[in-house]
């Protein structure tokens, strides 16, 4: 790797005058999974690093009556293993469990993993159905975002300089509400999703209240399948109803063509998980 | 990596060739790039910065352009290299107006591109699509530019 | 602070012992292990953490020190495999891969080991779809999968065997 020179702040005020000071010429780090393998390839080059690691003041889960609030610093694993977020949040926890393996979930944040943007990864599709917001803070000040905003491309956030996430905003779900993340894994358990779903649904009786469906790994960003969700609200479900819905997102995804699968496949198998997550959650036991 | 655009743009064939034969000019239609210095002869130097999410890759080179300006056409030999990364591009580019009808002309832009070193580990789907919007960007440029003219 | 020229200052504790290092800012955990401070049972195969062979335990969790920068470890335990056996016998995982064939070429064991230890630790007794479940970011080449499941299970009876000698 190449040289560069590491600071250890200890206040978040600390961490955004350093990040102010150096600005295009600093990386933060966080749990590095992402950045080591960067860096390590020579496609990062950073002259200066910000661990974030003693910062104080990121690493909470707290729950308020109406949502959950999580430090950019918390890890996959502890979210996975979160009791509040297991009993809050369920497929939050259930999403985190499917990222990488358990090495990889005790190293990797929060909130490294939403600045890294790859729309491969599990968390940001099942966020993006949970209407996430994001909490944004610079020398200047802070501004919470809604979580689509913060995707804009491959690898590519909507941060600007001297910006860094501090918290995550999770809207709780109400009781009666259900949900799956399903992804799709042809190759090996440890994988990148080839597609993925996640599918959070209100019932009353037989017709749809509400429902948000996310989808990973299909478009340059993480997507919202509006189509499939207009089709489904306010209507009885059907197999037909189902199936049309699912049918919909063909023409809201903009899969890449690549050793997952071609464009097509993934187009395909976005339609199979859709509907196979919509049966589960709106067809399966209650 | 082979890449192939064909799109319409809006103006006469004559007033969009006037832009894309100034090399300087069409090449300011290209995102990233931040100059473009007219050599010798048919020679270019120029920079270009292209960035993927935090990885910014600055490349330097030459063009060579030969122009057929009988079938507005040109076609251009690039190389660049970014010295900080040791990754570079070695790319042959075409680009073709055809006239569609008195105000509309099709741009046929094929592009034979190799990525050399780092770059190359992105890997190729993401670099072809990064590649595509940037095509896109430039051929939106391109139009404004086109009604600038006329 | 640091630059390749002047040098970052490291605390580290490893299998109970403290060491005082001064590294570049820029060496990876693994590379302070084996080449700073000659622990050399800890293997770097992939590099971009995803085999698992470079495991070692951190405060008792799996990471991968490939992809860990050194001077970002702070105020914690760090386990190598060379801490198992510090005081004196094997460990009951150790035991159980040279017993029950759990090993070829050697380069992904001490992983191999580590998260097995992790495991037991976290849940003394796993049913074998745990074991799987936990072992499967652990990459063997030599695919001596089977062996390497059959070694935790046969772990997990003796440690249980040792717990209550009479069940
Ligand atoms: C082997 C392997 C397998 C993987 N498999 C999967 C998978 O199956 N599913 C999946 O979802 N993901 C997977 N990933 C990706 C993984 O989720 C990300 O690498 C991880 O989430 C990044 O988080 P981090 O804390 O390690 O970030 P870092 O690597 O520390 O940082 C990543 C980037 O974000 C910036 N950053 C960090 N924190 C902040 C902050 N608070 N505010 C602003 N910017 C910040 C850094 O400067 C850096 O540019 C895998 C990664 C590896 C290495």
């Amino acid at each position: 790797m190449h040289d560069f020179t590491v600071h250890h702040p200890q206040s978040l005020q600390e961490t955004l005058i350093l990040l102010d000071r150096f600005g295009d010429a600093a990386q933060l780090i966080a749990g590095g999974t992402a950045l080591m393998n960067f860096m390590k390839q020579s496609l990062l080059l950073p002259e200066h690093i910000i661990n974030l690691q003693r910062v104080q003041g990121l690493q909470h889960i707290q729950s308020t009556k109406d949502e959950v609030r999580i430090g950019a610093m918390v890890k996959h694993r502890e979210i996975e293993k979160s009791n509040l977020i297991q009993n809050e949040v369920p497929i939050l926890a259930s999403t985190y469990r499917r990222v990488a393996t358990i090495r990889i979930r005790n190293m990797a944040t929060i909130g490294g993993g939403l600045a890294h943007a790859d729309p491969a990864q599990d968390p940001p599709s099942t966020l993006v159905a949970l209407n996430a917001r994001i909490r944004i803070a610079s020398i200047s000040g802070e501004r919470t975002i809604s979580i689509m905003d913060l995707f804009q491309n491959y690898y590519e956030n909507s941060l600007m300089p001297g910006e860094m996430i501090t918290e995550v905003i999770i809207p709780s779900m109400h009781s009666d509400t259900k949900s799956t993340y399903l992804k799709f894994l042809p190759r090996t358990a440890d994988d990148y999703a080839t597609v993925s779903v996640s599918l959070i649904a209100t019932l009353n009786e037989n017709i749809v209240r509400d429902v948000r469906i996310g989808l990973g790994a299909v478009a340059p960003t993480p997507i919202r399948a509006t189509i499939a969700e207009e089709t489904l609200k306010g209507h009885a479900i059907s197999d037909e109803l189902i199936q049309q819905a699912s049918n919909s997102v063909a023409q809201q995804v903009d899969p890449l063509d690549d050793f997952r699968g071609s464009a097509d496949y993934k187009r395909d198998m976005a339609i199979v998980f859709t509907k196979r997550a919509l049966q589960q959650v709106l067809q399966g036991p209650s | 990596m082979k890449f192939a655009h064909e799109v319409l743009i809006d103006g006469s064939i004559d007033a969009i060739w006037n832009v894309l034969d100034d090399i300087p000019r069409a090449a300011s239609c290209m995102p990233g790039v931040t100059e473009v210095i007219h050599t010798q002869d048919d020679e270019y130097q120029g920079v270009i910065q292209v960035q993927v999410g935090p990885m910014k890759f600055q490349l330097t080179g030459t063009v060579d352009v030969q122009r057929a300006p009988d079938t507005k056409s040109w076609t251009m030999k690039a190389r660049a290299q970014d010295n900080r990364v040791n990754g570079g591009v070695q790319a042959t580019i075409n680009a073709m107006l055809t006239e569609q009808s008195s105000n509309v002309a099709n741009l046929n832009v094929t592009a034979d591109v190799q990525f050399l070193g780092r770059i190359g580990t992105l890997g190729q789907p993401l670099i072809k699509r990064k590649a595509d919007q940037m095509i896109e960007a430039f051929t939106k440029n391109l139009q404004a530019a086109v009604e600038l003219e006329t | 602070m640091t630059k390749q020229d002047a040098l970052h200052p490291l605390q580290l504790r490893i299998n109970g012992e403290n060491y005082q290092l001064n590294v570049p800012a820029n060496r990876t955990l693994v590379d302070v292990l084996r080449h700073d401070i000659g622990l050399t049972g800890t293997k770097e195969t992939c590099s971009v953490g995803v085999c698992g062979a470079c495991t070692v335990l951190v405060d008792g969790e799996m990471i991968a020190s490939c992809i860990t920068l050194a001077v970002t470890v702070f105020n914690a335990e760090i386990t190598t495999i060379e801490g198992l056996d510090k005081d004196g016998p094997l460990h009951p995982v150790q035991e159980s891969f040279i017993n029950n064939g759990g090993f070829q070429c050697g380069a992904c064991t001490s992983g191999q080991v580590l998260a097995a230890k992790s495991l037991l630790d976290h849940n003394p007794t796993p049913s074998e779809i745990e074991i799987k479940e936990w072992m499967m970011g652990n990459l063997c080449r030599c695919t001596g999968y089977y062996q390497i499941i059959e070694s935790v299970v046969k772990a997990v009876a003796s440690t249980r065997h040792h717990d209550n000698p009479n069940a």
